[in-house]
């Protein structure tokens, strides 16, 4: 094709230009972002941490509180997305060379503890609080802060699998109250769903999708609560418990009729939307979802009962939720460290840990703080009792490569891709490489 | 009946392109506790708290700043260095020009996990971590083959006469480039810019691991910055996509005529 | 002299050498020699392991295998369908009145960032709360849910769909540019000769449009051969992996198994498959070499001469 001069669209070179002048205006704007007095840089925290909605009302406040406290401080709040895999990702990189970084305190979630721990990300604080205000949280955080007989952060607050079910429904079909084992919650389910006669309606909702929350709901159907991986030189997986737990997971779905196939791909919010959309008997979350669940306009608003999670029947121990939730590291080469010290102490402290509840619905870790909170609406004695009896994840460093096959291959056993014994086969197999790579 | 068929592709593709967006839109206007409720499909009476929500959120409106200051000046960065990279290529590699091409696709072909942690050793070391300066920097690098590889084609498709004859009246490189080579090529350019745009706009892992304020956040981060600790809050999510694409839309609406005559005369029809 | 000549030649390829190349050229280094290597970086591990990495990848590792196999089937599909549609809609778009605001309308897709248009796909295929299966019951066209994205068969077609929603556009776009300039004279010349549609599209309107037709394809698939955020957000690669595809293994291998070395040797059978795909596909599509891309077929091309000087 001869070029053939054509009418120009605009011209190339005043386009250029301009682009080159907004690039110029661009940098120096940068520039001036950067520039400023600065504070001395040996009295500055920088903390990172997840994003929530609203969370800065609750942060401005605490900040204030803090600044009286310790006016020399000057505290950089700096907030990373929601999503725990992408603060994992972040932090790794930012961690990962050393000398670059210059993360004081951050929040860790409690299942990265140990690994970040091996890698020398997280400075010990066993002398952070005296051992009687150690005991004044609750158990299962604390022991998730715990590596190697050394405490190496503060717990921030607690989260832990928790059983909503249809009040309504269960009253009308005479069951008095939530079930306690999980063959009495399959036998309720199939109860109603026969009386029923709803198409729509579901019997049980869980979180099945590959990801680790497949792991926390894992960790509730197991027979007991001895953990599913034993950490010690080397982790080692728990045959029996993890075939009973997949099996009864599959069962729910396939023997059972119970749970809905999509299950497997429901995450946290899937299995809320069904259930706040009135088309499930029973599921099993977090507590975020009771505040939705009973908001204004929500079709299950006041027929829902919160209980701790069944057990199987026999199992003395009771029923128990996984637990979740995030810690508060120090990173051992921060310049500041005694003042970032002092900001995670005052985030563990009560009054922070009230303001956290009030505001942005953390349940608090200081399990002290519980006489005398206000209720937000949710029954705090059931709240509690479940974060009694939370266990936390296995506390090794090699938790979340382990947990990733788990889930790969959990999920392949739930959804009939192939039998649970083969499916622990690749996971025992992946676990031998794991080991050698990281050794 | 042609009538008819035209009828029927034009629903089609109305119901292909707009349903979900229409969804969407009519998500961020429903109530929120009943948000993932159907039936209704519509809501009663539209709820615009979602929009006053996003609308007041001031780091939001920085976030969408951030993102076309990052597309459009990677964009900037690419078309300058990529065209005179493409000239370069076109005019005086005769040998080579497969090897650099090669190479350059190579480039735009890693994946962007592969080198997030050195570069972002790389921006630490620079100091441009959290500024758009050093996101404009990494995403350039993966725009500035894209418009290479489309500008060499384009300019290869320009006659040798017309350089030759320029040079031999003794006008520099230079002075072609910007006279010759520029202007005739500039519907390659605007092709080759909206794949650059694409990128920088969709662009999240780099953005995700190299801000950490709001400074240089841009869209697709900022959205996750939305969520609760479990909570996908649909109503305002919706509500904030609604808002950065309308405006969006209208840029679209108006310039494709350029965009396609762009197109149109670009060195991709061949 | 030749200093001049260099001067010259270095204001045009100087600013190239800097930019991509010496910024990436250590970090592709590094990845190729990371390979080699196992690396778990916070944990301070790093040592030669020769070609182990590249062993085990092509010897036992499964995940890796579905993972190649979930990517070209998801690039195949996906571009295939893609290109189905784009060329449909094309063709729409040349030969029917033209409208502007059709073409605007048909553009939005296309502008939704894509971690958000993953999401809202995930939240319409929703088995139990979604429109889509809300809509096909109501419709009366199934009677259960059905479970899009929780059945291993249909997470990825799923995904594809939702990928294909999002990019068609840009198809459109390339073919719909690349029939603007098929010369008219040429249409009137077969309309006249009262030739059918169908040999009109294949005879004609095909060849000419190879080109175009090459470069859209190329560009979708080195694209969609990368894909990441329409799987990671919609299914996380599950059910059992079903939907991971490499660039998510090579997303979990770095930061969750760790594993940068491991990591690195995924990353680099996965340009290398992704560089013979192209070639392929360009040699296929065009006739050429990609570097050659610039002649098309036909009449409508200069006779291109090597620049002496």
């Amino acid at each position: 094709m001869v070029p053939v001069k054509r009418k120009p669209i605009f011209r190339v070179e005043t386009m250029a230009r301009i682009l080159i002048r907004s690039l110029a205006v661009l940098a120096i704007l940068a520039g001036c972002a950067r520039s400023g007095p600065l504070p001395d840089e040996n009295k500055t925290v920088h903390y990172y941490q997840f994003s929530l909605p609203r969370d800065r009302e609750a942060f401005d406040r605490l900040r204030t509180w803090f600044h009286e406290e310790h006016p020399e401080v000057n505290l950089q709040i700096h907030t990373l997305p929601t999503s725990s895999d992408d603060q994992h990702q972040f932090y790794l990189t930012h961690l990962g060379s050393r000398s670059l970084s210059r993360i004081d305190v951050f929040a860790l979630d409690v299942i990265w503890l140990a690994e970040f721990a091996r890698a020398g990300f997280l400075m010990p604080l066993d002398d952070l609080f005296p051992e009687r205000e150690w005991e004044e949280f609750f158990p299962a955080p604390v022991q998730a802060a715990t590596y190697d007989r050394h405490r190496y952060a503060a717990p921030l607050f607690v989260d832990a699998g928790v059983l909503y079910s249809r009040k309504d429904l269960l009253l009308k079909h005479g069951f008095a109250h939530p079930p306690k084992t999980w063959e009495e919650l399959v036998k309720a389910s199939r109860v109603i769903l026969e009386r029923e006669e709803d198409p729509s309606l579901n019997g049980f909702v869980w979180q099945g999708k590959q990801y680790e929350g497949l792991v926390c709901n894992l960790i509730e159907f197991l027979p007991s609560r001895n953990p599913f991986l034993t950490v010690a030189e080397s982790p080692r997986l728990e045959v029996d418990r993890v075939r009973r737990a997949l099996g009864f997971m599959r069962d729910l779905v396939v023997r059972f009729g119970v749970s809905p196939p999509s299950v497997f791909s429901m995450s946290e919010e899937e299995s809320r939307q069904v259930f706040q959309n009135g088309r499930a008997v029973f599921m099993r979350n977090w507590p975020y979802a009771w505040r939705l669940a009973q908001q204004e306009g929500s079709p299950v608003k006041d027929r829902v009962w919160l209980s701790p999670l069944p057990a199987f029947a026999g199992d003395a121990s009771g029923g128990k939720g996984a637990l979740g939730g995030f810690l508060l590291g120090i990173h051992p080469e921060s310049p500041a460290r005694e003042e970032a010290r002092a900001w995670v102490r005052f985030l563990a402290s009560p009054r922070a840990q009230r303001v956290l509840w009030q505001d942005l619905g953390l349940t608090p870790a200081r399990r002290t703080v519980f006489p005398d909170l206000p209720s937000r609406g949710i029954p705090l004695d059931v709240l509690r009792q479940v974060m009694e009896s939370a266990v936390p994840r296995p506390a090794s460093p090699l938790y979340i490569p382990i947990s990733q096959s788990v889930q790969a291959y959990g999920s392949g056993a739930l959804a009939g891709v192939y039998p649970i014994d083969r499916a622990i086969r690749h996971i025992e197999s992946d676990m031998g490489r794991i080991m050698r790579v990281m050794h | 009946m042609k009538r008819a068929l035209n009828i029927f592709f034009l629903l089609a593709m109305g119901i292909w392109s707009l349903g979900p967006f229409v969804w969407q839109w009519l998500t961020s206007v429903k109530d929120p506790a009943a948000v993932s409720r159907i039936p209704p499909l519509l809501p009663d009476m539209p709820i615009w708290t979602n929009y006053a929500s996003v609308l007041q959120n001031r780091e939001f409106m920085r976030v969408i700043g951030n993102s076309l200051a990052v597309s459009l000046g990677a964009l900037g960065v690419a078309l300058i260095v990529g065209s005179l990279g493409a000239f370069g290529i076109s005019r005086f590699l005769n040998r080579r020009k497969h090897l650099a091409l090669l190479t350059l696709l190579v480039v735009f072909m890693i994946p962007p996990v592969s080198v997030v942690t050195p570069f972002y050793s790389l921006l630490v070391r620079l100091r441009l971590m959290d500024t758009l300066a050093g996101l404009i920097l990494i995403d350039s690098v993966f725009c500035v083959p894209l418009v290479v590889w489309v500008m060499v084609q384009v300019f290869d498709e320009i006659p040798d006469s017309l350089y030759r004859a320029a040079r031999v009246d003794g006008c520099p490189a230079w002075t072609i480039f910007r006279r010759i080579y520029l202007p005739l090529g500039q519907s390659g350019l605007i092709s080759a810019g909206l794949l650059c745009l694409m990128f920088c706009w969709n662009e999240f892992l780099f953005a995700l691991t190299f801000t950490s304020t709001y400074a240089a956040r841009t869209i697709p981060v900022g959205i996750t910055l939305f969520s609760g600790q479990f909570e996908f809050p649909w109503g305002e999510i919706s509500a904030a996509t609604s808002l950065v694409t309308f405006p969006l839309l209208l840029i679209v609406v108006f310039a494709q005529r350029y965009l396609v005559r762009g197109l149109a005369g670009s060195g991709l029809k061949g | 002299m030749i200093s001049a000549k260099l001067k010259e030649r270095l204001i045009f390829i100087g600013p190239l050498i800097v930019l991509p190349g010496l910024i990436v050229a250590w970090p592709v280094l590094e990845v190729l020699w990371l390979s080699f290597r196992n690396r778990v970086q916070i944990f301070h591990i790093d040592r030669w392991v020769g070609a182990a990495n590249y062993l085990y990848l092509f010897g036992e590792d499964l995940r890796f295998a579905s993972a190649v196999s979930n990517t070209l089937y998801f690039t195949f599909v996906s571009v295939g369908l893609e290109f189905l549609l784009g060329l449909g809609f094309a063709l729409y778009l040349r030969f029917s009145p033209e409208r502007e605001w059709v073409k605007g309308m048909m553009l939005i897709p296309w502008v939704i960032p894509s971690v958000v248009s993953a999401r809202l796909w995930q939240w319409m295929l929703h088995a139990e709360a979604g429109i889509v299966n809300y809509l096909l019951q109501s419709v009366g066209l199934t009677d259960a849910p059905i479970p899009w994205l929780s059945s291993p068969d249909l997470a990825l077609h799923a995904a594809i769909f939702a990928d294909v929603w999002k990019t068609t556009p840009l198809m459109v776009l390339l073919l719909y540019a690349g029939l603007l300039g098929i010369p008219e004279n040429l249409l009137r010349a077969a309309r006249v000769d009262r030739t059918p549609p169908f040999r009109m599209l294949f005879c004609i309107l095909i060849p000419q449009l190879r080109p175009a037709i090459a470069t859209a394809v190329v560009l979708r698939l080195l694209d969609a051969f990368r894909v990441f955020d329409v799987i990671y957000v919609m299914t996380g690669g599950g059910p059992a992996n079903s939907t991971e595809t490499l660039s998510l293994y090579a997303y979990r291998t770095y930061f969750q198994s760790l594993q940068f070395g491991y990591g690195s040797s995924v990353v680099v059978v996965q340009v290398m498959i992704l560089a013979g795909l192209t070639a392929v596909a360009y040699r296929l599509l065009q006739g050429k070499n990609p570097a050659a891309a610039g002649d098309g077929p036909g009449e409508f091309h200069p006779r291109r001469t090597e620049v002496k000087e």
